[in-house]
C-alpha cells in the first residue's frame, strides 16, 4: 500500500518532457490522469455534437434562349361579311400569309383587339403541315370598324 | 510534401464540394415561341361622299367619292339596308383613288331612309 509523501524541501524547477513526467507518476495517479484525459476528450466530442442540424429544399437553375420558328415576315389579311344584325361589316376570318416551314404544325393564337388594346376576338389552332398560309375564324365575327390590331403567337 | 499531405484532405472535400455544386444545375430546354403585334392601318379617316344610284324605285348601285390614293387598290365592299333588306357589292379601286362605284348583287327599294356600309380591304 502506497502512502501519500509529502515533499518538503526547496522548489525546484522540472524540466524534464511530459512523457517522462507521465511515467514517473504512481500507477494510481496514471489512471486518473487518463480518466481526466478521457472526459477531456469526450467533452470535446460533445461540443462537436451541439452543432447546428442544417437541411435544404432542392435549388436548381438554368437558362436557355427562347426563339421564334421563323424570322421572315407574315402577313395578316381580312375577310370581312355584311352583318344586318351589326349592322356593318365583319370579319370572321384572318389568313395569316408568309408561313416558314419551320413554323408547321404548331400551336398558334390570333387576337382581334380594337380601342386600348381590348381584345375583340380570339382564334386559337394549328399551323398547317405545308402551305405558306393558313386562316383563322373569328365566332361570332368581329366588327370591322372596330379593329385597329392584331395579335398573332405561334408557339411548340 | 508534408504540406501537400497535410492540405489533401481539405482538397479533397473541396473539389467533392464543387462537383455537389455541379450536379445541382438542372437541363433545360425550350421550344419555339414567337409572337407579333402590328396595327391594322386605315387607308383613309378622311370623309367620303355616297350617292346611291336609282334605277326606278330601287337602288341598284352606290357611288363612293373622294377616296384617297393610300385606298388605290383596295376591295371596297358597300351593303345597303333599307330595314327590309339589303343589298352587297364589291369593287377594285383604282390606283391614285378617287372614285368608285359598287354595283348591288340585288336592288333594294329606296326607302326615306337607308343605310349604307362601307369596308376597305387590303391591299
Amino acid at each position: 500500500m502506497d502512502l501519500p509523501v509529502t515533499h518538503v524541501g526547496p522548489t525546484v524547477t522540472d524540466t524534464t518532457t511530459p512523457t517522462r513526467r507521465l511515467e514517473r507518476l504512481r500507477p494510481g495517479r496514471r489512471l486518473v490522469a487518463a480518466v481526466i484525459a478521457g472526459v477531456l476528450t469526450f467533452s470535446v466530442v460533445y461540443g462537436l455534437a451541439a452543432s447546428l442540424s442544417l437541411t435544404s429544399d432542392s435549388l436548381g437553375a438554368a437558362t436557355t434562349t427562347v426563339a421564334a420558328c421563323q424570322a421572315a415576315t407574315l402577313n395578316a389579311t381580312y375577310t370581312s361579311t355584311y352583318s344586318a344584325t351589326s349592322p356593318g361589316y365583319t370579319v370572321g376570318t384572318v389568313t395569316v400569309t408568309g408561313l416558314a416551314a419551320t413554323c408547321y404544325s404548331k400551336p398558334y393564337k390570333i387576337t382581334l383587339s380594337g380601342a386600348a388594346s381590348a381584345s375583340l376576338g380570339e382564334s386559337t389552332g394549328t399551323t398547317p403541315a405545308s402551305g405558306t398560309s393558313f386562316s383563322a375564324a373569328f365566332a361570332p365575327a368581329v366588327s370591322a370598324a372596330s379593329v385597329t390590331a392584331v395579335n398573332l403567337v405561334i408557339s411548340g | 510534401m508534408a504540406i501537400v499531405r497535410r492540405l489533401a484532405p481539405s482538397l479533397g472535400l473541396t473539389l467533392g464540394g464543387l462537383v455537389l455544386g455541379a450536379a445541382a444545375s438542372l437541363a433545360l430546354s425550350s421550344g419555339t415561341l414567337g409572337a407579333a403585334t402590328t396595327s391594322t392601318p386605315r387607308c383613309t379617316t378622311a370623309g367620303l361622299s355616297v350617292i346611291q344610284n336609282l334605277s326606278g324605285s330601287t337602288v341598284i348601285s352606290v357611288t363612293v367619292g373622294n377616296i384617297p390614293a393610300a385606298c388605290g387598290g383596295a376591295v371596297l365592299q358597300a351593303a345597303l339596308n333599307n330595314g327590309t333588306t339589303n343589298a352587297t357589292g364589291s369593287v377594285t379601286v383604282a390606283a391614285g383613288g378617287g372614285s368608285a362605284t359598287v354595283v348591288l348583287g340585288t336592288a333594294p327599294a329606296r326607302q326615306l331612309a337607308d343605310e349604307v356600309d362601307l369596308v376597305f380591304v387590303g391591299p
